[in-house]
């Protein structure tokens, strides 16, 4: 899954966008949803980033359970009743599950995909689809300079806290007030980094070109045209039996 | 002159109070009625007692306009006196580092400063949303991609990343930096008017503006396709209130960063100003 060119991965996380809003049963959204987990596993994601997407699973699955019913009330069998929310049928209970997979199922997709694919691959997928390199690089940039500004921010909190800030006590409009005192030296930092940064920049020579070259070039390999062909025939093979034979649908 | 001087400061202190005490009476109440389960949250009772095809009708020229502005505004396209007027960005290595440095900070800042707890372990302001008026008055449109491209970073850490965030959330936060960067006249917040305008259009247009456009993305595109999974009620009853309180509540302190960084910025000729060209 590594190894794979960014571009098929890309295309791997683009196949669970688009199809998962075509079904409305939940067992079907269900299996495409648990389809993701073997190359989670092949690709080794960590466990804990894996617990974050069934955090919001939980959550959304109690808001879903407590809304979507409601639209169904006259549709299917009753199966319970819940205190102010109403009736809820067979029906609307699939209708809540389905929504919830659809959910998130995108959201751990993209989990999969960053954590197998390399920042620096990610930018150059995006430049080979015709993307301009500049708004590649913005967003290449950011990812590599996100938890540098993480870092910052809790150094800045716990350099206040050092001089006596309490950004836990007070009320609401006191408390927001404090974090002034994080923000004003956090932006002061970044313009700083700003000047530096834009100096590295123009020494490699950062926009003297239109077209980009890269170190390591991507191409595509067998491997890469069988597995997005597997992507490819997968998706048209649903999108066939979801519109001439109903699969999938409630 | 002095007349009218004691106009806009009385008009900027009306706008404050109007802003400070939407968000927080919509903050305590939320956390009052149980924070995203509230069946009788009064914003929420209050948006949905309008019905969601009454909202779809409002809030769809916010997503219409805001789309066709971010467009423009990247092809180098800007209204201005009325007029729609063609400039020049460098978007060379400073630009390129602002908004960079924008998303990272702004992304960053989402993550490290969390929630502000109303009710512990419950409800939770992000003090980090004060950064994206802050971006879009000193850097303008690079500022604003920044906030953007900061929040779908933040999304995607968090373990939020959806059709939401690429539909919705990336232009409703862009239009977050934006709109303050183009309705205040002067930037420095140095004089009533400007800060009046400040609090009216930065925190209020634009807090609504956001969160519509968020809003009915979620739930337009979802009647249409299906795609998205979140219910019109929760959108409209929960979702959009909240985000409308959410942002205006950090906003109100904006202010307080936009004045002593003002001076640094434009010394330091970062300041978006000084890195346009109107052709």
């Amino acid at each position: 899954m590594h190894r794979l060119d960014a571009r098929v991965k890309l295309a791997y996380l683009a196949f669970y966008f688009a199809i998962i809003g075509f079904f409305t049963n939940p067992i079907v959204t269900g299996l495409i949803y648990l389809s993701i987990f073997p190359a989670a596993i092949v690709a080794r994601v960590s466990i804990k980033r894996l617990l974050i997407t069934f955090y919001t699973f939980g959550v959304v699955l109690i808001v879903s359970l407590l809304m979507w019913p409601s639209y169904y009330r006259d549709v299917g069998v009753v199966l319970f009743s819940l205190p102010v929310f109403g009736e809820v049928t067979d029906y609307g209970f699939m209708i809540a599950v389905n929504n919830v997979f659809k959910i998130v199922t995108p959201i751990t997709a993209f989990l999969v995909y960053i954590s197998v694919t390399k920042p620096y691959d990610i930018v150059q997928s995006f430049i080979k689809l015709k993307l301009p390199y500049k708004a590649a690089s913005i967003a290449s940039i950011a990812l590599r300079f996100l938890p540098v500004m993480f870092t910052e921010t809790r150094t800045i909190m716990e350099a206040q806290a050092a001089r006596g800030l309490e950004l836990s006590k007070g009320n609401i409009i006191k408390r927001l007030r404090k974090y002034t005192a994080i923000f004003i030296p956090l932006i002061v930092r970044m313009l700083k980094m700003n000047v530096e940064l834009a100096m590295s920049l123009e020494a490699r020579c950062f926009g003297a070109y239109n077209k980009r070259t890269f170190l390591n070039d991507m191409r595509m390999r067998r491997e890469d045209w069988i597995f997005l062909s597997l992507i490819v025939s997968a998706f048209l093979a649903l999108i066939f039996l979801r519109y001439f034979y109903n699969f999938g649908v409630l | 002159m002095k007349g009218s001087s004691i106009l806009w400061k009385v008009l900027a202190a009306v706008f404050i109070i109007l802003a400070a005490a939407l968000g927080i009476y919509g903050a305590i109440t939320f956390a009052a009625a149980g924070g995203f389960g509230a069946q009788n949250w009064v914003f929420g009772v209050a948006f949905l007692s309008l019905g969601i095809g009454t909202w779809h009708i409002i809030a769809a020229p916010f997503w219409i306009v805001g789309t066709i502005l971010f467009f423009m505004e990247m092809f180098g396209y800007t209204i201005k006196g009325f007029k729609i007027s063609k400039y020049k960005l460098r978007w060379d290595s400073v630009d390129i580092a602002t908004a960079a440095l924008s998303a990272a900070v702004y992304g960053g800042g989402l993550a490290a400063t969390g929630g502000l707890t109303i009710i512990p372990g419950f409800t939770w302001i992000r003090p980090a949303n004060a950064l994206a008026p802050l971006f879009g008055l000193l850097f303008g449109v690079p500022g604003a991609l920044g906030v953007a491209i900061g929040n779908l970073l933040a999304d995607s850490l968090a373990g939020y990343l959806g059709w939401g965030s690429l539909g919705g959330g990336f232009i409703g936060n862009f239009l977050l930096a934006y709109v303050p960067y183009k309705f205040v006249r002067d930037h420095s917040l140095r004089d009533a008017r400007s800060v009046a305008e400040y609090y009216l259009f930065g925190v209020i247009l634009g807090s609504v503006w956001c969160s519509f456009y968020i809003s009915w993305f979620l739930s337009y595109f979802n009647t249409l396709t299906g795609v998205i999974g979140l219910p019109p009620l929760f959108v409209w009853g929960i979702f959009s209130p909240f985000v409308i309180i959410n942002n205006a509540i950090a906003e109100i302190f904006t202010p307080l960063l936009v004045y002593p960084l003002y001076p640094l910025v434009k010394n330091w000729g970062l300041h978006w100003s000084d890195r346009i060209q109107w052709l």
